[in-house]
């Protein structure tokens, strides 16, 4: 799955509209920087990189998370931007979003996805339905994460706001190209 | 859980107060090795020679001690009593008992309790002596004497009460004098002479194969070989140890079991004086780091103290021989080359009730502060991986473990070099063996020989009455379990007892270090509450565990934990993997076993991260943790986290089950509980437990398995 995933991706990354010298969209492949963001509930060191990509009116956001640069978990929301939300059957039990919280994800439920751009090309809000399994039964949480390029180009800025929680969790990325 | 992260306890023997503890056959209902108390025998009377123990008890001023010889003979009574040790002065005295006066010439003018007073006895005059033995431990005597100051003769009358304490390790003189009439009683407290006098080494935090770790690994073989005699030998490791509780264990002997420590500053003074327990040496090759375990099983088995090369000419000087030398010997050897070659010549010899992992630490480090015991218990030791594509290793690791007596003990643990903390207590338990960790824990065939004080009863810190039932309200409630076990972590760390908190007690301490478990019971706070752990007597995964030793371990966990007074009862498996990737849940199956296996507790709690196996019992709920509370979580995102899941689980009461790195300390803990608001209320967690049982609105859930598809 992960495979056809990342086949996906290159081929949109390939057929993509090259973006002239100062014209950086939020589309690339996204390093996390711990010190600049909210601690997350890491699991043996995982951390996270997005990799977003658009293609025609239809974007996929991946969030892989990495242990020792290895793929170890791969969530990927495929949706047309302002388009009716879209449903994927839930095929894992993990939900990565903090893996120190007694929650799982409920496979065989559906999660949908929707999303839209708040400055085309730069910065996109996508919304998140997702059943979930805790201590009391299943119940749902809605998650609305807000991807905002920054301006040099090279630093993204995703603030998730998740319906169960009092704080939003803000995670700082870099452009992998921009370390290279 | 030990995490590898982290950095995640013969002959007759002596107790501190000379109680002798037998190593004796197991108990039935044991099943496994076990050092169990002998049968109470009566206490030693008062007569013999005492010692005093100098911190608690009065100040002797220029002579600073004293001794005490009393002896029965018929109707009279010979009564030594010797102030100072060099310098000294003694009084003998040889009286009628029943109160008849005896006339005793005054030869010396020393008033030896004050020497610093211009006091003097008039040599020439006579001391009236009168002596009663009220009971057989008491003894009470009356002097009548002119003492002599600046301004002359005076009378004096001196009151002595000799009085034994209940399991007769100690004697307690009280005196009393007619002129003193202000100040503290003048008390001395002694106990019998030679009993609870050990050594002492401070190790150096220098743990490396290349530094040096030949100094420590020395001592600690000599500690294991001595205190085959006896509790001898107490090692002080680094502050900065994994079992924090070195120095304060090291007070409690000291302090309150008047243990006596002479200090040992090296290794040329360590074995003169230790000399006589020693039979060889043996000598291990530093540029082979497995050579040293090796060593370790060569020293049980011979009483040879392990040495590197630069040793050799200071154990000759002691008038030591080698047993064995390594050097050289394995050079180009893998360890599975190696340990099948230690397997070949010292297996058969070797305990097969318990066997030493010395890993942990890897590469140029080594933390061999379980050799001790491994040595104590003439264990074969080795640092083999258990991880199934570690093929020979793997294979060899099984032989070994096939070959202990099931429900064996496996110490010390497992390499982070070569597997997984999973990997290994999962190849352990596949035997019913139970692992006690870690590489690190310290001074085990010490304290394994020092029984509680007589007449010491664990007694828990319970909230509820036996069969109350508190109401819950409609709120959220909270309570905390460290990880872990009481050695490592908190204990010693500032917040204890500030705020309800459960400390996950090492069960095995009833008979492997008993007086270990008193010195936690005995500190333990009202909000201190001690839990059994980890799925049986020692840790252990119930689903890789063949199920007909998990009823017996738990049987054995079952009066373990009677003994400590325990009504809780975690568990915890990795044997399919971590909460995250694997599964760390449980069949019902097998949380029956513990509801039917246990039928005194009054819950259970399950996991080490958030786990998802939820039941209840006739009242009794098996609760999994909803929080893993990480060292590195700062506060706020920690509160943020703790209330979303009250949000997230909306039904009131909700209970919300915490496991706190032992890393973190309690001052830390009650920092964020403090924040999460009036809805939450953070309860002791038998009261957790009750309240949960009564009004459980947690889903009930097990670990289903794929039903197979029949042909």
């Amino acid at each position: 799955m992960t495979g056809r995933l990342m086949w996906l991706v290159a081929v949109i990354l390939t057929l993509r509209p090259g973006g002239a010298p100062g014209g950086a969209t939020i589309e690339g492949t996204w390093n996390f920087v711990p010190a600049m963001s909210t601690e997350i509930a890491t699991w043996k060191g995982r951390l996270p990189e997005i990799v977003i990509a658009a293609s025609g009116s239809r974007v996929s956001v991946i969030q892989n998370w990495l242990e020792r640069g290895r793929v170890a978990y791969s969530d990927t929301s495929l949706f047309a931007p302002g388009g009716a939300p879209v449903g994927t059957v839930i095929r894992s039990v993990e939900w990565p979003d903090n893996w120190f919280m007694g929650v799982l994800s409920s496979p065989g439920s559906e999660r949908t996805v929707s999303g839209s751009w708040q400055a085309p090309g730069n910065d996109l809000r996508v919304i998140t339905v997702q059943p979930v399994v805790t201590s009391q039964g299943k119940t749902t949480v809605t998650t609305t994460r807000e991807y905002v390029l920054g301006g040099d180009g090279n630093s993204l800025t995703l603030t998730e706001h998740r319906s169960s929680r009092p704080t939003p969790v803000v995670l700082v990325f870099e452009r992998k190209e921009a370390k290279r | 859980m030990f995490r590898s992260s982290l950095v995640c306890l013969s002959a007759t023997l002596l107790s501190a107060a000379l109680i002798p503890v037998a190593l004796a056959a197991p108990p039935a209902h044991h099943l496994s090795p076990q050092l169990a108390p002998a049968a109470p025998q009566a206490a030693p009377g008062i007569e013999g020679r005492w010692e005093l123990v100098r911190e608690k008890s009065t100040d002797i001023d220029l002579f600073e001690t004293l001794a005490v010889d009393i002896r029965f003979d018929g109707p009279g009574l010979t009564l030594i009593r010797t102030w100072g040790a060099g310098r000294s002065f003694r009084d003998s005295l040889a009286l009628p008992l029943g109160g008849a006066v005896a006339h005793v010439p005054v030869t010396s003018r020393v008033f030896p309790s004050n020497v610093f007073m211009g006091l003097m006895m008039p040599v020439g005059t006579v001391r009236d002596v009168r002596a009663w033995r009220p009971d057989a431990n008491t003894l009470r005597l009356e002097e009548s004497f002119q003492i002599r100051g600046s301004q002359g003769e005076s009378p004096e009358t001196q009151t002595g009460l000799f009085t034994l304490s209940g399991d007769g390790s100690t004697l307690t003189y009280e005196a009393s004098r007619s002129t003193r009439t202000s100040g503290p009683p003048v008390k001395y407290l002694l106990k019998r002479a030679g009993s609870a006098e050990g050594f002492v080494i401070r190790l150096e935090d220098n743990w490396e194969v290349a530094g040096k770790l030949n100094v420590q690994a020395f001592m600690i073989s000599l500690q294991g070989i001595v205190n085959r005699s006896g509790p001898r030998v107490y090692l002080l490791y680094p502050e900065n140890w994994p079992f924090t509780y070195v120095q304060s264990v090291y007070d409690f002997y000291r302090d309150k079991r008047n243990y006596s420590f002479r200090e040992l500053r090296s290794v040329e003074e360590a074995i003169a004086t230790l000399r006589k327990y020693v039979k060889g040496y043996v000598v291990w090759d530093r540029n082979v780091r497995s050579s040293l375990t090796v060593a370790f099983t060569v020293a049980g088995l011979e009483d040879a103290v392990v040495v590197s090369e630069d040793m050799i000419p200071l154990m000759e000087r002691a008038g030591l021989k080698p047993v064995e030398d390594f050097r050289g010997k394995f050079t180009g050897w893998n360890d599975t080359k190696i340990y099948t070659w230690a397997y070949e010549k010292y297996w058969a010899r070797c305990s097969r009730e318990y066997i030493i992992w010395l890993g942990g630490d890897s590469g140029p480090v080594m933390k061999p502060a379980v050799a001790d015991w491994g040595i104590f218990k003439k264990c074969f030791f080795s640092d083999l991986s258990c991880r199934v594509t570690d093929t020979s290793e793997y294979a060899l690791s099984k032989k070994l473990l096939s070959e202990m007596k099931p429900m064996s003990l496996v110490m010390g643990w497992h390499s982070y070099a070569k597997d997984l903390e999973r990997e290994f207590v999962r190849l352990t338990s596949s035997f019913g063996h139970r692992v006690i960790g870690l590489h690190t824990l310290p001074n085990l065939s010490f304290s394994a020989q020092i029984p509680a004080s007589p007449g010491f009863k664990f007694t828990n810190n319970h909230h509820l009455k036996p069969g109350e039932v508190p109401v819950p309200g409609k709120k959220v409630y909270v309570t905390c379990i460290q990880t872990d076990g009481m050695g490592l972590g908190a204990w010693l760390k500032p917040g204890r007892g500030e705020i309800p908190y459960a400390w996950e007690a090492e069960t095995n301490y009833t008979w492997m270090a008993p007086a270990m478990a008193e010195y936690f019971y005995s500190m333990a706070t009202p909000n201190d509450f001690m839990i059994g752990c980890l799925s049986g007597p020692g840790y252990l995964y119930p689903k890789a565990v063949p199920p007909k030793l998990l009823k017996q371990l738990i049987a054995i966990s079952r009066e373990q934990m009677k003994e400590l007074d325990l009504n809780v009862f975690e568990t915890m498996d990795y044997s399919e993997g971590a909460t995250v990737e694997g599964n760390s849940d449980l069949p019902k199956e097998i949380v029956d076993m513990y509801f039917d296996g246990m039928p005194e507790a009054i819950g259970f709690v399950n996991g080490y991260a958030p786990s998802y196996t939820f039941a209840v019992n006739n009242g009794r709920p098996f609760m999994s943790y909803d929080y893993y509370l990480s060292p590195e979580r700062p506060e706020a995102d920690a509160v943020a986290d703790l209330q979303e899941l009250a949000r997230i689980n909306p039904h009131r009461p909700y209970f919300e089950l915490l496991h706190i790195r032992e890393s973190s300390d309690v001052k830390r803990v009650k920092g964020i509980l403090d924040k999460l608001g009036p809805e939450f209320e953070v309860v002791p967690l038998d009261v957790f437990l009750a309240m949960a049982g009564k009004d459980p609105t947690f889903k009930e859930r097990y670990l289903v398995r794929p039903q197979k598809e029949s042909r």
